[in-house]
This record gives C-alpha cells, sequence and structure tokens, in this order.
C-alpha cells in the first residue's frame, strides 16, 4: 500500500500566482475539522510576505468564509475544487482541494480549544 | 498557464445578481448545463464530478463552481462564475494538473458572464473538448485566445 493511501481524509490549501506556489495539505485518518482547518489556513498565510498576503487577503477570507460555512452545514465530501481569484490579476489565487473523504467537519472539542 | 482578459464593461451582463437571486442561479446554472451539452454533445459527459453540496445536501449557491463536467476518463472542465466587481469583465483560464480520483487535466474558466466572455468560454470549452487537443496545444491556445 502506497504511504498516501493509509490515510482515509485528504486534502490541500494552497496559494498560488505570481512565482508563488504554497500549500498546507492534510492526510489523517479522520476528517478534517473546522477548527483545524482554519488553523493550516494560518499557517499556509505565515509562509506569505506580507505583500502576497495582502493581495490575496480577500481570497483568504472567502476560503475562510467557506470552511466554516461547510461546518455549519456537516462538511463537505470529496470530491472539492474551490478556486477563489485575486480579481484583476492574472493567476494569483487561494485554492482549496478535498482528494479524498470528508473534511471541515464541526468538533464539539472544537469549541473548547 | 493562464490568460486573462478584461472586456468592456458597457457589455450585457448575464444573469445579473445570480448570487442573491436563487431562482436566476438555477437559471444560470441550468443556462450552461445545456451550453456545454450541446458543445460536447459527442463525449460522454458526466455532470458534477465536483461536488457542489455540503454533507447535509445544502447547495453553496456561490457559482464556485456553477458547473463541472467530467468529458472522458481523465479530462474534466469546471466553471466558475463571480459577480461583476471593477470597471471591466474578467475571464481567465487554465489547466489544473493535480489529481483527484481519476481526473488529472481539468480546463478551469472563471469568468464574469457577459457576451464577450460567453464566446471566449465556448471556443475554450470547444479546444478542450477535442481529444486530440494536448494540455501543452490548450495553455498556448488560452494564452493565444485571451
Amino acid at each position: 500500500m502506497q504511504k498516501e493511501d493509509k490515510y482515509e481524509h485528504r486534502g490541500r490549501f494552497q496559494a498560488q500566482g505570481g512565482d508563488l506556489e504554497e500549500s498546507e495539505p492534510w492526510a489523517q485518518s479522520e476528517p478534517l475539522t473546522v477548527v483545524k482547518a482554519l488553523r493550516l489556513l494560518k499557517k499556509l498565510i505565515l509562509k506569505l510576505t506580507k505583500k502576497d498576503y495582502e493581495v490575496r487577503e480577500k481570497a483568504f477570507g472567502k476560503a475562510e468564509k467557506f470552511v466554516s460555512e461547510a461546518g455549519k452545514n456537516g462538511g463537505i465530501f470529496v470530491p472539492v475544487r474551490k478556486t477563489f481569484r485575486v480579481k484583476g490579476s492574472k493567476d494569483k489565487r487561494v485554492d482549496i482541494e478535498v482528494q479524498s473523504g470528508h473534511a471541515f467537519i464541526k468538533d464539539e472539542n472544537d469549541n473548547k480549544k | 498557464m493562464i490568460g486573462t482578459l478584461n472586456a468592456s464593461k458597457s457589455e450585457r451582463l448575464l444573469f445579473e445578481n445570480f448570487l442573491n437571486d436563487k431562482r436566476i442561479y438555477t437559471l444560470n446554472e441550468n443556462y450552461w448545463i445545456k451550453l456545454i451539452r450541446k458543445i460536447g454533445s459527442e463525449n460522454n459527459l458526466n455532470q458534477d464530478w465536483l461536488n457542489r453540496k455540503f454533507s447535509n445536501n445544502v447547495k453553496f449557491y456561490d457559482g464556485n463552481p456553477i458547473v463541472s463536467f467530467k468529458i472522458n476518463e481523465n479530462r474534466a472542465i469546471r466553471i466558475i462564475q463571480e459577480e461583476l466587481e471593477g470597471e471591466t469583465s474578467e475571464i481567465s483560464a487554465w489547466i489544473e494538473k493535480g489529481v483527484i480520483g481519476t481526473i488529472t487535466e481539468e480546463l478551469v474558466v472563471a469568468l464574469e458572464l457577459t457576451d464577450s466572455t460567453k464566446s471566449i468560454a465556448i471556443e475554450l470549452l470547444e479546444k478542450w473538448y477535442d481529444k486530440n487537443t494536448t494540455i501543452q496545444e490548450m495553455e498556448e491556445y488560452i494564452v493565444n485566445r485571451i
């Protein structure tokens, strides 16, 4: 069995365009919770320069909103691809990809963290 | 590889307010479905290869994507429709090469829908439906066209 196949729930957040390509993937045996997803998005933002983040700030906001919205609706099952473009730019964007399983579920423990 | 074109705002915006009115959204969605089925009538199209609903069956209604189709075993299309924000209407396109299931090549068209962006989208879809079009040819076509 391939290493990546042992995890039922996989996906990634990605920021790209303008010579930038950074991502934060997940691969785990349980569905990714909203809190952990938002943490991964923050981790991705921290990989970016201030300038790279600022131009994508609105796109990151939309990605965060989608994750939170999914949490209110029981999460989302594969296959998911969402692209939040930076309007007026040639190729700058933030992507969400759920490649396997289930993601963005609400965890009762999340509220306590 | 990506191409982006700005068109004049004086053009007619199609399905205006689609993100705020579910009736318009549904009309808009059906418009794309009919258009894509018409262009790809010779292909074995498989609608909604991407999930557009949350786990509780509630639909997104955000145009992202407004439609998605699998057009053969490894090739797909995704249309993202956005509200007009600036002074000009935009259309962008690129080939997504990440793997989900059997799909390894996806034409993504993101646009603000006007008569001219619609025409360009149709041209791109027609080119992509042709199984003889390679990824490299499609990327060159996108850059040259938009």
